[in-house]
């Protein structure tokens, strides 16, 4: 067995025991608050696949999360974190409802300038913090986190005085036509052509990350910019496209959502799948090849506690403790996985040393 | 007169074997100026650190003052009276001068630090020791000079008499250390002691009292400056090497590939790292850069990559120029370049060594099907270079971070020199490496130069610059202050001398160097 393998298993059963302590740890939690906590306990776990109806919900939560985890995947592999996705989902929903509402025809060239017109607008968005970053030395965390909000605003100011519908009873966009949003593949659910696109975008993403020189540059910036610039890769060129791919998946996830499930564009705070997007790509080790899994366990817990939440007496809230526990576990994970790096660097250079004693 | 410091017996060992001092014996009376000198790796940084309670030493007695002390910190140093100076300023540049001087020892008025106090207390130590300064200013607006005082000051408010300096006069402008000098010659008359690093002879024999002179580790003795010449002590230094060998057939210099003309940098800080550079290096010539470290090569080379721009000056390789260019432009004129600091700039440690070989190339045609990589291309090119290169690894796939230092570095010079380059940057291609893997990076050296390359060889090893080079130029103070041609009548002793400053070529010879068609 070579040494990478050892390490591919190591980083393995780590997150698989992080995922297993969270869990117990939601299970002791419903046997402590609830007075039936079998029925709550059976709910959370076969409650998402009980019938296709709630097998269909947890796919529609997974679809837009999926895109946005994708393009956390492609902004975070340059190792430096940009958080835009979350007010490009919102910005992205947003424009693509405008789109819809604004073409004078429907079908499907009308939904695909949709989503193709909202995720260029909000890749180009996404790159304004990396450009301020690579070319200001600005704080890259903060700008894109504070542009959300400038993205939540100026959207809300769009719904408001162009699109919003004043004889609907809550803020809503006018009603799209039926015609214009994404056909439904699953019967008696809100599932879509949405499905398949998250589908081809993550093979798409796994190619460009894995099998092409462009995502081997992203990943050599963030293994180690010195030595990427040093190799003649243009830091400025890749990082900038990276934040357009970013920006365009996550605006594709929130444009997909809003044209699957509700025919008004009702969003007026941020939707939170950026957020969700960055926990399930630290999960999938920010891997493309590892997020399917990844998407799936985390729309099935979600899906899990909303069915629980319905049927039993314990709250949904419970799923955001068991996540934060995730997080909290696989963040301590690479801390632990940083100390073995360092001490697998001190033992090649003790070895080099008793190399030349000898 | 009973010593004020003496060092007696001190070995030092790191944690990865590496020996850094052995039974070094030093002494130091109270009231003078001691110079430490010794080469790159000598082990002064090392014993100052044991001094100042960085590094605990293995073996030996410290004693201050007749008594036999520990020092376990920096703290328990200054409670002795020792203070140090480092190259590289620890202080907060965001606060003042006087917040840095009180700076865990704050004078407080009930729960608040009092800042008029503070400034008073550094006007005080500033007057008393006749180095002004003002105490509202912020660290990070203070030249390189005033930080230095600061960190005197800071020292001696702190009661340190004896104070170390390590390498004052590296960061520094002349003028500057003039200054400095003036300072410390002061201080010595208040009846502080002074331990003086430093890698100029002429400063030492301007400024110092007494010298000790390390080597390898260990303590050469301790002598009156005045006793010494410059050449005496540059002898003293150097030692005496075993030169190595190296089979090569004669140079055939051909055309040249690598111009330099006039290049500067550092004019904007005042400080000059490189000085009207010129010189050329043609195809099938290895020419070695000798000298000192920090005297401009580092600056040189990355510039000559890309990495850095110059100010002033123009680069040409094969007759076009690259100045300013961009790393990818200067590597597709046909430059490679090994780095000297391999974990920084040679490889990226968490990838494999598949990817760390295809870095400089990954786009390339010959590992693509079509617009996607080819795995198995990929791994045959890989495990081509890993052959040539006797990489010990388990395969192509395994994480650079796994190999030993030796193999690391085989991998860096794998990439740089697989294919015909035109120019090869070299820059301490051995440094830290077995004996094995140097050889095998040596004659992959000349092999090149025969093919036609043309090299340029830094190293701070003088038996590599000596046993490699057709020619060889020394640098000293930002400047080539020798071009010499004869390299095999050329002692070690010679080379010495125009390295530490001693001595210099005139203009003439020097610039024989440049060959301007």
């Amino acid at each position: 067995m070579t040494n990478k393998r050892i390490n591919q298993m190591f980083s393995m059963i780590k997150t698989l025991i992080s995922i297993v302590i969270a869990m117990i740890l939601a299970f002791v939690v419903i046997l402590l608050v609830s007075n039936e906590p079998l029925n709550a306990l059976n709910a959370f776990v076969t409650g998402p696949l009980s019938s296709l109806r709630r097998f269909g919900q947890m796919l529609e939560y997974a679809i837009p999360v999926a895109l946005c985890a994708l393009a956390v995947c492609v902004t975070f592999s340059l190792n430096m974190s940009t958080v835009i996705g979350e007010g490009c989902s919102f910005f992205g929903g947003l424009l693509a409802t405008a789109f819809i509402l604004q073409l004078g025809f429907t079908g499907f060239i009308a939904k695909t300038i949709a989503i193709v017109g909202a995720g260029l607008i909000c890749a180009l968005v996404a790159a304004v913090p990396m450009y301020l970053k690579l070319k200001f030395d600005a704080d890259l965390f903060v700008a894109s986190l504070m542009l959300n909000y400038v993205l939540l605003y100026l959207g809300l100011y769009i719904l408001n005085y162009h699109f919003r519908d004043p004889d609907y009873g809550m803020t809503a966009s006018y009603e799209m036509p039926r015609e214009s949003m994404l056909t439904n593949i699953i019967p008696k659910t809100s599932v879509t052509t949405g499905l398949i696109l998250a589908i081809v975008a993550m093979v798409v993403i796994y190619l460009v990350m894995d099998k092409t020189s462009f995502g081997y540059q992203i990943k050599l910036i963030g293994s180690n910019s010195k030595f990427a610039k040093y190799s003649g890769v243009s830091i400025f060129r890749i990082s900038m496209l990276a934040s357009l791919v970013g920006g365009f998946l996550s605006s594709m996830g929130g444009a997909v959502e809003c044209l699957s499930r509700n025919a008004r564009f009702q969003w007026t705070a941020l939707p939170g799948y950026g957020w969700d997007g960055i926990l399930i790509a630290t999960i999938a080790g920010f891997k493309p090849k590892n997020l399917p899994l990844a998407v799936l366990f985390i729309a099935y817990i979600r899906t899990g506690a909303d069915i629980m939440n319905r049927s039993s007496d314990v709250a949904a809230e419970l799923v955001t403790v068991v996540q934060a526990l995730m997080i909290l576990l696989i963040a301590a994970k690479g801390f632990l996985s940083k100390a073995q790096q360092r001490l697998i660097v001190k033992n090649a250079k003790k070895l080099a040393s008793l190399e030349g004693a000898k | 007169m009973e010593p004020i410091l003496q060092v007696q017996g001190v070995s030092k060992i790191y944690g990865n074997g590496i020996v850094a001092n052995k039974n070094v014996h030093f002494s130091i009376n109270a009231g003078e100026i001691h110079a430490l000198m010794g080469e790159n790796g000598a082990g002064k940084s090392t014993l100052m650190k044991v001094l100042f309670g960085m590094e605990k030493p293995d073996e030996g007695k410290i004693i201050v003052e007749g008594t036999q002390v520990d020092i376990h910190s920096p703290i328990d140093a200054l409670k002795l009276g020792i203070g140090m100076v480092h190259q590289h300023f620890m202080l907060v540049p965001s606060l003042t001068v006087a917040e840095n001087m009180i700076l865990c020892d704050e004078p407080c008025k009930g729960p608040f630090i009092s800042m008029s106090e503070a400034v008073a207390i550094t006007e005080q130590t500033a007057l008393k020791y006749h180095l002004p300064i003002d105490p509202r200013a912020r660290i990070s607006d203070l030249s390189v000079g005033m930080k230095q005082r600061v960190e005197i000051i800071k020292a001696l408010y702190r009661h340190a008499k004896i104070l170390i300096l390590d390498e004052p006069t590296a960061v520094i402008t002349p003028q500057e250390s003039e200054e400095l000098f003036v300072q410390l010659k002061k201080l010595r008359e208040m009846g502080h002691t002074v331990i003086f690093i430093s890698h100029k002879i002429r400063e030492v024999k301007e400024l110092c009292d007494r010298i000790t002179i390390m080597r390898h580790g260990e303590t050469v003795g301790s002598y009156d400056v005045d006793d010494l010449s410059e050449e005496d002590i540059s002898g003293l230094m150097v030692g005496r090497r075993i030169a190595k060998k190296v089979d090569k057939k004669k140079a055939e210099p051909g055309k040249a590939i690598l111009k330099v003309k006039g290049l500067y940098y550092g004019l904007s800080e005042n400080r000059l790292l490189l000085d009207n550079v010129c010189f050329c290096v043609h195809a099938g010539e290895i020419l070695g850069v000798a000298g000192v470290e920090g005297n401009g090569q580092r600056e040189l080379v990355e510039i000559i990559a890309g990495l850095r721009e110059a100010e002033k000056g123009f680069i040409y390789i094969e007759n076009r120029e690259v100045t300013g260019r961009t790393v990818r432009q200067i590597r597709d004129a046909g430059v490679s370049h090994i780095p000297q600091d391999r974990l920084t700039y040679g490889a990226a440690t968490g990838s494999t060594i598949a990817e760390n070989l295809i870095s400089d190339c990954s786009g390339n045609k010959q590992f693509h099907n079509g617009i996607l990589y080819s795995k198995k291309k990929i791994s045959e090119y890989a495990n081509k270079l890993i052959s040539r290169f006797q990489i010990k690894c388990d395969s192509e796939d395994t994480p650079v971070a796994m190999l030993s230092g030796g193999n690391m570095q085989k991998v860096v010079v794998a990439r740089e020199l697989r294919s015909n380059q035109k120019l090869i940057i070299a820059d301490q291609p051995t440094r830290g490496i077995d004996v094995g893997t140097a050889n095998l990076i040596h004659k992959q050296l000349i092999e090149l130069r025969d093919q036609g390359a043309a090299i340029l060889l830094i190293s701070a090893d003088l038996g590599e610059v000596m046993a490699l080079s057709d020619a060889i130029i020394v640098m000293y103070d930002s400047k080539i202050v020798a071009y010499l041609k004869d390299v095999p009548s050329l002692t070690d002793k010679q080379l010495g001398r125009y390295m530490l400053g001693v001595e210099q070529q005139t203009e003439e010879q020097i610039r024989e160097v440049f060959d301007d068609e």
